[in-house]
C-alpha cells in the first residue's frame, strides 16, 4: 500500500505504487541515462520517494518485465539499468 | 561426499533442464528455498489429479484418503524430528507462521521479557517486537562473543533479572550458519521457568532433529527448505506447552461444540489448523521427508559441510573478501555468508547470475537488526544442500572471481 513509510536509511519517503515507480524510473533512466542502483536510489530519494519493495528488487522485477534492461558494464565495472534507446555506449553490456 | 550428490540431480528437474545458451544452474539459494525432487512434485500433483477434496470433514472416498494423507504427513513429520507424537506437531505455512502462533498464544503480559539471540531471522523477532509494542513486554537480544559464537555468560546474565517468560533462540542462524547449544540453553532457561522456543528453519533441512533432545517446548520449521512444497512448515510443541496456547485463528474444523452461548475447542493440532487448508502440499510433506530419510540427516549434514569447506578454501584468498561468521567451515554448515570490500552485494549476486546462472541471495537475509548494529548495507549468501556438488563449487567460485574482477572494473 502506497504510504508514508520508514524505508532501510530510516528516511520518511512517499512510497511508490507499483505503476508510479515504474514510470519514475523509466523517467530517469530516460532523462539520465545508464545508472547504477545506487544512483537509481539517490535520484528517487532526492524526489521525496522510494521504489515498491528495495530498489534492486523492483528494479530486477523491471528487467524481467523487458521494462528496462540490467547488465554489467565492464568498462565502469558495475552493475547498469538503462532503458531502450538509451543504452549505454556500445548498445550495452551482452 | 557420504553420497553420491551427482546421481541425486537427475531427481529434481529444474537441475536437468535445458538452459539454451546459459550455463547449467548452480543453485545456491537453499536457505531460502529448496529444490524439489520428482516425487514431491508428483505427490503434489496427484492431490490435484486425483484427490482435489478437503480433509476432515466429508465422508466421500476423496476426503477420506486426503484425511489419511493428511495423517500422514503429520506422522512423518513427527517422525523426522523425534516426537513422541504426531498430535503434537501443527502443520502450518512456514516457521513464521508457527513463530506467531507462539508469540501471540502464550499469553505474555506487560514487563515479561523475552530473550533472542542477536541474529535473529525477522521471523524470530518481529512477532516478540509486535507483542512488546502492544503488551508492554519486552524483548532482550543475547550478544554472541567477538567470535559469533554462542556466549553463555551472557544468557545467564539475560536470564538474571527473573522476568523472562520465553526464550525464543533460533537454532541454526541464516545469517552464517552458525548453529546455538540449544540443549544448554533450554537447560538454563527451564531452571528460570521460562519455556524456549527455538526457529529449526535452518537447521531441519541439514542436521539431525530430536525435539526430546533438545529439551526446547516449541519448535518451528519450513519444509519446504527441505524439499517440500512451497509454504509448508510445522509447529511442534510439548503437550502440555501446546494444552496452553490460545489459538489466534479459529473458525472451522477447530471446534469440538459450538452454540450461540459459547465454544468448545478442539485439542492440537486441530485448534490451531483452522479452515481449508495447502492439501496439495501436505501430500508432498512425506515424500520430502522419506527423501531425506533415505540419505541420512548425518549423511546430509557432513555432505554440506564438506561442500562449504570446499567453497570457503576456493573464494577465502579473494582480495577483499570476508566470510562471516565462525571462521572454521565446519561451524557454519552448508552456509557461506560474504562481503567483497568496496563493492555492493546486489552487484555481485545479480553478476554472478548473469554470466554464470549462479543462484545467490544478497541483501540482509531478513536479519537487519544484526546488519545494522554491525554497520554493514548486507551480504552475498551462497548456501548448499544435498543435490549441490564440488562442480556446483567450483563453477560458483570461478564466475565469483571473474565477477569481482570485473565490477573493479578489471576486464
Amino acid at each position: 500500500m502506497p504510504g508514508r513509510t520508514q524505508d532501510s536509511t530510516g528516511s520518511a519517503d512517499r512510497e511508490l505504487t507499483p505503476q508510479e515507480g515504474e514510470q519514475v524510473i523509466v523517467s530517469l533512466l530516460r532523462e539520465l541515462g545508464p545508472m547504477t542502483t545506487n544512483q537509481i536510489t539517490a535520484a528517487t530519494q532526492a524526489r521525496g520517494v522510494h521504489c515498491p519493495d528495495s530498489t534492486v528488487k523492483f528494479l530486477t522485477k523491471l528487467k524481467a518485465k523487458k521494462a528496462v534492461h540490467g547488465g554489467v558494464d565492464r568498462q565502469k565495472g558495475t552493475w547498469i539499468w538503462w532503458v531502450e534507446g538509451h543504452a549505454p555506449q556500445g548498445g550495452g553490456p551482452k | 561426499m557420504t553420497f553420491d550428490a551427482e546421481a541425486l540431480r537427475k531427481d529434481f528437474p529444474v537441475l536437468v533442464q535445458d538452459w539454451g545458451d546459459r550455463p547449467p544452474l548452480v543453485y545456491l539459494d537453499n536457505a531460502c528455498m529448496s529444490l524439489k525432487p520428482r516425487s514431491v512434485i508428483d505427490a503434489v500433483t496427484e492431490y490435484y489429479e486425483r484427490y482435489p477434496a478437503c480433509s476432515g470433514r466429508s465422508v466421500h472416498r476423496l476426503a477420506t484418503e486426503v484425511t489419511l494423507r493428511v495423517d500422514r504427513a503429520r506422522e512423518s513429520l513427527a517422525h523426522f524430528i523425534g516426537s513422541p507424537r504426531a498430535d503434537d506437531v501443527i502443520i502450518v505455512r512456514n516457521s513464521t507462521e508457527a513463530l506467531n502462533i507462539v508469540a501471540r498464544g502464550i499469553g505474555l503480559g506487560r514487563g515479561d521479557a523475552v530473550l533472542v539471540s542477536d541474529r535473529e531471522h525477522n521471523s524470530n523477532l518481529v512477532p516478540w517486537l509486535v507483542q512488546a509494542q502492544a503488551l508492554g513486554s519486552k524483548v532482550r537480544p543475547v550478544p554472541s562473543q567477538s567470535d559469533g559464537t554462542f556466549d553463555l555468560d551472557r544468557l545467564q546474565e539475560a536470564l538474571a533479572p527473573g522476568d523472562v517468560r520465553m526464550v525464543s533462540f533460533v537454532h541454526t542462524t541464516n545469517l552464517d550458519g552458525y548453529t546455538y547449544p540449544l540443549r544448554e540453553i533450554a537447560e538454563l532457561a527451564h531452571d528460570k521457568g521460562a519455556l524456549v522456543m527455538t526457529d529449526a528453519a535452518q537447521s531441519a533441512p541439514h542436521q539431525p532433529i530430536d525435539v526430546r533432545r533438545l529439551g526446547v517446548d516449541f519448535l518451528a520449521l519450513s519444509v519446504h527448505k527441505m524439499l517440500g512444497p512451497t509454504a509448508t512448515g510445522a509447529l511442534w510443541g510439548r503437550q502440555d506447552a501446546l494444552a496452553a496456547l490460545a489459538p489466534y485463528n479459529v473458525g472451522g474444523s477447530t471446534v469440538a461444540n459450538v452454540s450461540y452461548d459459547g465454544v468448545e475447542l478442539l485439542p492440537a493440532p486441530y485448534r490451531f489448523e483452522a479452515g481449508l487448508q495447502d492439501y496439495a502440499g501436505m501430500f508432498g510433506i512425506e515424500p520430502a521427508l522419506a527423501y531425506l530419510d533415505r540419505l541420512g540427516m548425518d549423511e546430509v549434514h557432513a555432505h554440506d559441510v564438506e561442500l562449504n569447506r570446499l567453497a570457503t578454501r576456493a573464494v577465502e584468498d579473494i582480495d577483499g573478501l570476508r566470510v562471516l561468521g565462525p571462521d572454521d567451515p565446519s561451524m557454519r554448515g552448508g552456509i557461506l555468508t560474504f562481503v567483497v570490500d568496496g563493492l555492493e552485494v546486489h552487484d555481485i549476486a545479480m553478476t554472478l547470475d548473469e554470466l554464470g546462472n549462479v543462484a545467490t541471495r544478497s541483501g540482509m537475509h531478513c536479519t537487519h537488526a544484526w546488519y545494522k548494529s554491525h554497520g554493514l548495507n548486507g551480504s552475498v549468501r551462497a548456501s548448499f544442500y544435498l543435490y549441490n556438488t564440488a562442480q556446483d563449487v567450483e563453477a560458483f567460485a570461478s564466475v565469483l572471481r571473474t565477477s569481482v574482477s570485473i565490477l573493479r572494473g578489471g576486464s
